[in-house]
């Protein structure tokens, strides 16, 4: 059956398919199209037979809706009584639109006397408010009056409970306050607070209490303020002291270092002058000088470094160390014992691989030197950096490390360096531990500073000269090159500065 | 010296020098060598200018004309050599 039946069906849609094709020309397709056609054309039908029920409905919703959403989202100021009145509106809602046809006038009637309803309303609430505002002043007059009558007795004992504490603050106060006057000030705030009590005492106790301590800050703060005002004062005036004495001392210093005869600078004479001007333009191989003690030959080639704006080298600088080791020597009274090493001490003992002892044990033997370095008062260390001439001085006499550079640089590797070498050479040497960690490490600002690209040697040899003979560096300018040239060519130390 | 005169293979032993950036070259020299001859050789090898240089026994400058002999100088002992510093104190200039 089941077989059957899909075939018919199959057949039928084989039927239908020829059918139709068939059928388009046939008058049965008139017949076959009619249903099709009638419906299409029930759908218009439909929509002409619906709108009756829809549209009544449709155009219901609109006027019950609108009211609604703007009468209650409305931002008007009595929220609370325009939702009362929506509400009513809501509620008589029905009964309008039920007879809005049959009944207008009655619907006129019924808006308007919900109008006059709500006024009255609006009107009542409002009175009642009024009256409940009014009655809270009563209120608040009433109590106050019996405050004022009957109360006296027990603000009394408030008030001197307040008192007592601020005799407790006057005395904190007073504590605070060293100076006098500020009692008076405190007493002056007691009385303003005790009257501001008495004008209190109209009020309810627990507005009195909030209100007292207000006040109580307020005066208590002021106070507070004024004495750090004063403490402001009082730290002015300490400044100024200070700087005073400062400025005395700096005074009193630049007058003691002034008392040392100073060497005045000596201009060279034509001759000299000439003399100098030959050295310079001789022949650049010619020993010019040539010094015992240091094994140094002072060349032609050598001496063009004192030219002006030249940079000094190392073997003008080592003669010169060499010529004021000797200077101290011949005169042992007018300067101090020093030792004077040559600037390539530093280098050997901070070399690349770092701090090594070794290297520069044997550079200050006693039978070299005669002396041992601890009995030095100072000991001068110039340190070459690349391109530049510092020193750096060991100084026994003061117990510190000093660091001088006509550029205002400040190295604390150098002094450090220096410190661990003397331990160790007075170890060494002498067999004796010795701890100079509490000398101090100075780095002297207060020095003639090199106002040009080449003079830094100059400098490093005239805070030498200064230091070597326990002068301060009074000096401004390092000048006189040829002068300079012309000492070191005949072997003695004169003032090269002004 | 006199222990250099009695026994002299003791001076003929190495005589090193530690150059500044570490490595270490050894010379052999007669006593009575001039340095000069040891200076050049030095120079020659590391290719610096004699000029340029300055050969320090001690921190005490070696003259090219001196001999070990002259300067004390022990077996083992060593020789700096270092270039010459110049310094002006201004990179403005």
């Amino acid at each position: 059956m089941g077989v059957l039946a899909s075939n018919r069906k199959r057949a039928d849609d084989c039927s239908g398919f020829t059918s139709q094709k068939i059928n388009q020309n046939s008058p049965d397709f008139r017949v076959l199209k009619k249903p099709r056609i009638s419906l299409t054309q029930q759908s218009p039908e439909k929509h002409i037979w619906f709108p009756n029920g829809t549209v009544s409905r449709l155009a219901r919703y609109p006027e019950a809706k609108p009211p609604l959403p703007r009468e209650v989202h409305a931002p008007c100021k009595n929220l609370k009584f325009r939702l009362s009145v929506s509400r009513s509106n809501q509620y008589l809602r029905p009964n309008s639109s039920g007879y809005i046809e049959k009944e207008d006038f009655s619907a006129v009637s019924i808006n308007t006397m919900r109008s006059f309803l709500c006024r009255q309303y609006d009107n009542a609430k409002k009175m009642a408010l009024d009256a409940l505002r009014y009655s809270k002043k009563d209120k608040e007059v009433i109590i106050e009056d019996n405050e004022q009558g009957g109360e006296e007795a027990v603000s009394d004992d408030s008030s001197v409970e307040e008192v007592d504490v601020e005799d407790r603050r006057e005395k904190i106060v007073e504590e605070r306050n060293l100076q006098p006057s500020s009692s008076s000030v405190v007493t002056e705030f007691n009385n303003g607070s005790l009257r501001v009590d008495n004008a209190g005492k109209m009020l309810d106790s627990l507005s009195l209490g909030h209100e007292g301590v207000q006040f109580l800050s307020i005066e208590a703060y002021k106070n507070l303020l004024n004495s750090a005002e004063r403490r402001n004062l009082k730290i002015d005036d300490l400044n100024f002291e200070i700087k005073l004495h400062e400025e005395r001392w700096d005074a009193l210093r630049s007058l003691r270092s002034l008392k040392k005869p100073v060497e005045t600078f000596v201009p060279l004479t034509e001759e000299e002058l000439s003399e100098v001007e030959g050295a310079f333009s001789a022949n650049r191989r010619n020993v010019l000088v040539s010094h015992q003690n240091s094994n140094i030959d002072i060349t032609g080639q050598v001496l063009q470094c004192l030219r002006p704006g030249a940079w000094l080298n190392d073997e003008v600088i080592n003669v010169y160390l060499e010529l004021l080791k000797e200077r101290e020597r011949r005169e042992p009274k007018k300067f101090l014992k020093c030792h004077f090493f040559n600037t390539f001490f530093y280098k050997k003992l901070a070399g690349e691989s770092g701090y090594n002892y070794k290297s520069v044990r044997r550079w200050t033997s006693e039978r070299k030197l005669g002396y041992f370095l601890i009995d030095c008062d100072k000991i001068f260390v110039p340190i070459h950096k690349e391109v530049h001439w510092c020193l750096a001085v060991i100084n026994k006499k003061d117990q510190k490390l000093q660091y001088l550079d006509s550029l205002k640089g400040m190295d604390a590797q150098v002094l450090h360096t220096l410190e661990r070498y003397y331990v160790e050479e007075v170890k060494d040497k002498c067999g004796r531990d010795i701890n100079i960690s509490s000398w101090d490490h100075e780095y002297v600002e207060d020095l003639p500073e090199q106002m040009n690209g080449f003079d830094c040697g100059m400098f490093m040899l005239k805070y030498i000269d200064f230091y070597s003979r326990g002068f301060g560096l009074c000096f401004n300018q390092v000048s006189g090159r040829e002068r300079f040239s012309y000492d070191l060519m005949h072997g003695w130390c004169l003032c090269f500065c002004l | 010296m006199a222990d250099g005169e009695q026994n002299p293979p003791a001076n003929m032993a190495p005589k090193p020098i530690t150059v500044m950036d570490g490595s270490e070259v050894y010379f052999r020299i007669k006593p009575q060598t001039q340095f000069h001859k040891l200076m050049n050789q030095y120079c020659l090898k590391t290719s610096l200018d004699v000029n340029s240089v300055t050969f320090l026994f001690d921190g005490r400058r070696l003259r090219p004309e001196e001999t070990p002999e002259k300067v004390a100088m022990e077996d083992g002992d060593e020789i700096d050599c270092l270039l010459h510093q110049v310094g002006g104190g201004g990179e403005d200039f």
